[in-house]
């Protein structure tokens, strides 16, 4: 990752409150928030999870969206999941969809907020790899 | 006498909440029907989505108890007039009462019962789960995304599933009694169509307008006021079915009037 930030908070109220101000953001300018209190969206599979934001708001087509979510879903060994609803998936698996669903809205800014609660203590070092090889421009984990 | 004052003004102040906030409900789906994003892809996939839970799948259930309405009303009823030699008025009354009352209504009560609870359930499970959260996060307005394309397709499900039940009605209530009737099927046929007015097809629409916005707009506004636990959505399905109960009185007190 380049320009790396990193940022911690004192007390979960704190983020609770940092949290809501980057939601009055989001809304009005595109910064992407990866964390657990934003989930994916249980109803949806994963590839209409990850594009979601691109179909709303970039209106991707159809078949394009699904051939660059499969090439992006290979990379982390996850093309099996592209039609499998969220109960499906593991913390890291989750946390890879919610990463690529904020991918495609091409934001600004990404900021992983407390994204430490979407998985469990074994796939940390998963998660170290990956933001190791992500090449995210501006991005802010909290 | 305190706790009866107590319970009236609990009372009239939830009421008074729930008037304000769906008028403001109401206010923003209209406001939401001109939102460029309504023509999205993605917004109408949700749409046609909608419209295959609501309108499509229903079919079966839904034919089969058009068919036995329309033998009850249909077979029943112009059998009685005719006895009575009233055949000249069977069109009227078949006319008022299957397009202006029971299409409407019957839909109304069959939709209400498959996809209004089915509606709740979802948007108070999303709602408490943190999926609008999520939608807004991404900068989707969760009314165009979410809530228009469902109330729409109720609109547009309760519209087609009604004229549906008027054709199956009074086709299958005819075809399967014919025997037993002295009347020809284009006697029928015209009386009908010489019954209907202006003011029938207009009452037929509103009526179809309103119960569609309804069955849809009340389970989600009553889902949305679920907070985090779980128990709410129960309360959120009772109250929601309760309103809509209460909203089809309403309308169809409106259609007797009109």
């Amino acid at each position: 990752m380049n320009n790396k930030y990193l940022i911690y908070y004192p007390k979960s109220t704190v983020r609770d409150e940092w949290y809501d101000t980057l939601m009055t953001y989001a809304n009005r300018t595109k910064i992407g928030i990866v964390s657990y209190l934003t989930p994916i969206i249980g109803n949806l599979s994963v590839s209409e999870n990850i594009l979601v934001a691109a179909y709303y708001h970039h209106r991707t087509s159809y078949k394009e969206g699904r051939k660059m979510v499969e090439a992006d879903l290979k990379k982390y060994n996850m093309e099996h999941h592209i039609d499998s609803r969220s109960n499906h998936l593991n913390g890291y698996e989750r946390f890879i969809v919610k990463y690529l669903q904020v991918k495609y809205l091409v934001p600004e800014w990404i900021v992983f907020l407390s994204s430490r609660s979407m998985y469990i203590a074994e796939y940390e070092y998963r998660i170290h790899e990956f933001l190791r090889c992500e090449d995210i421009d501006k991005s802010v984990i909290i | 006498m305190k706790q009866i004052i107590q319970k009236l003004g609990s009372w009239a102040i939830d009421t008074s909440l729930f008037y304000f906030g769906y008028l403001n409900f109401t206010l923003n789906f209209i406001k939401g029907c001109f939102n460029r994003h309504l023509l999205n892809p993605s917004v109408k996939l949700v749409f046609f989505r909608q419209i295959y839970f609501t309108g499509v799948q229903i079919l079966p259930m839904f034919s089969i108890i058009s068919i036995i309405m329309g033998l009850a009303l249909v077979g029943g009823l112009t059998n009685f007039m005719v006895q009575f030699g009233a055949q000249d008025r069977v069109g009227d009354v078949l006319v008022i009462l299957t397009v202006k009352q029971l299409a409407p209504l019957l839909t109304a009560i069959l939709l209400t019962l498959r996809t209004s609870t089915a509606v709740t359930a979802e948007i108070a499970l999303m709602k408490m789960n943190r999926e609008v959260e999520t939608l807004k996060s991404l900068s989707i307005n969760p009314f165009v995304y979410l809530y228009i394309p469902r109330i729409l397709s109720g609109i547009v499900c309760l519209g087609a599933l009604s004229t549906i039940f008027v054709y199956i009605a009074i086709l299958g209530g005819y075809m399967i009694l014919s025997f037993n009737l002295n009347i020809s099927f284009d006697f029928l046929i015209q009386t009908i169509f010489d019954a209907f007015t202006f003011k029938t097809v207009l009452v037929f629409l509103i009526k179809v307008v309103l119960l569609g916005y309804f069955i849809m707009s009340i389970p989600i506004y009553s889902a949305l006021q679920v907070d985090n636990a779980v128990t709410e959505i129960p309360i959120a399905l009772l109250k929601g079915m309760v309103r809509l109960f209460y909203a089809i009185i309403l309308v169809e007190v409106l259609g007797v009037l009109i």
